[in-house]
């Protein structure tokens, strides 16, 4: 199996989790030109989902304009060591991917 | 109405309540939001036919000025509560759509993410709390373009 395209570090603070995710994606905006002068194609993530321990918190839809190799930083209120962030995302040609990572 | 019929409505419209959330968090992509290229169009998809109205209560981070528009960090922090939604606009993008983040559960109001920007523009953040909007703005002047470059 190949690496995972995603990355996750989820900390656990005072009174909070705080989430860290990076995702390797082009995101392509479909305005750029290769050297041929071809138009090269939208590719970008549209969807993400992010869950602690199997209930969703955040859900978020995106558009080209979110950066090549997307960061995404978000806080759970509560929650403890050992817990679980799950992050998934689907792009605009059909691909998707899950990761999880235990809150340390 | 009979005492169980009463009492069994009464859970149904619990029931009902709980869902709610839920269900904005499955929303579909919203292709026309997206697709929206002015940002006058976009802001009045965003409202939905509602105010802005502006509050110190948002807090946009963003560097004012940016060499490149490859990759601009931005954070938003609110001290509304039961916040709904985060949503962020660059005005002089080609499509000023950036990105929309649903909350749920613990959750807390607060995002933080990386940009593109094609030129200096205002970017501006929505929250959503109750069915009404505040916001925030602030200018940023990019000094190289984020969206045609190879490797944007």
């Amino acid at each position: 199996m190949s690496k995972s395209t995603i990355r996750i570090k989820a900390r656990k603070k005072p009174g909070l989790i705080e989430v860290k995710v990076l995702i390797n994606h082009p995101m392509e905006t479909g305005f750029r030109y290769d050297a041929d002068n071809d138009r090269v194609p939208a590719h970008f993530i549209k969807e993400v989902e992010c869950y602690h321990n199997d209930t969703l918190v955040l859900k978020s839809h995106w558009g080209v304009a979110v950066s090549k190799d997307p960061y995404l930083s978000f806080k759970v209120e509560g929650g403890e060591v050992g817990d679980t962030i799950r992050i998934r995302w689907w792009d605009n040609k059909g691909n998707k991917e899950t990761l999880e990572s235990k809150v340390s | 109405m009979e005492r169980r019929g009463f009492i069994k409505s009464g859970v149904m419209a619990a029931l009902g309540l709980l869902l709610f959330k839920p269900l904005t968090l499955l929303a579909a992509w919203p292709k026309s939001l997206f697709d929206h290229q002015g940002y006058s169009a976009a802001l009045d998809d965003v409202l939905q036919g509602d105010t802005l109205q502006e509050s110190e209560q948002v807090n946009l981070k963003i560097p004012p000025i940016s060499q490149s528009g490859v990759s601009v960090p931005a954070s938003v922090t609110t001290t509304l509560e039961q916040v709904e939604s985060i949503t962020l606009l660059v005005e002089n993008n080609p499509n000023p759509m950036v990105a929309m983040y649903y909350f749920s559960g613990s959750a807390m109001a607060y995002v933080s993410t990386r940009i593109k920007m094609n030129k200096s523009s205002p970017v501006h953040v929505i929250v959503k709390v109750d069915g009404r909007y505040y916001g925030t703005s602030q200018m940023v002047t990019v000094k190289k373009s984020g969206c045609y470059e190879s490797g944007s």
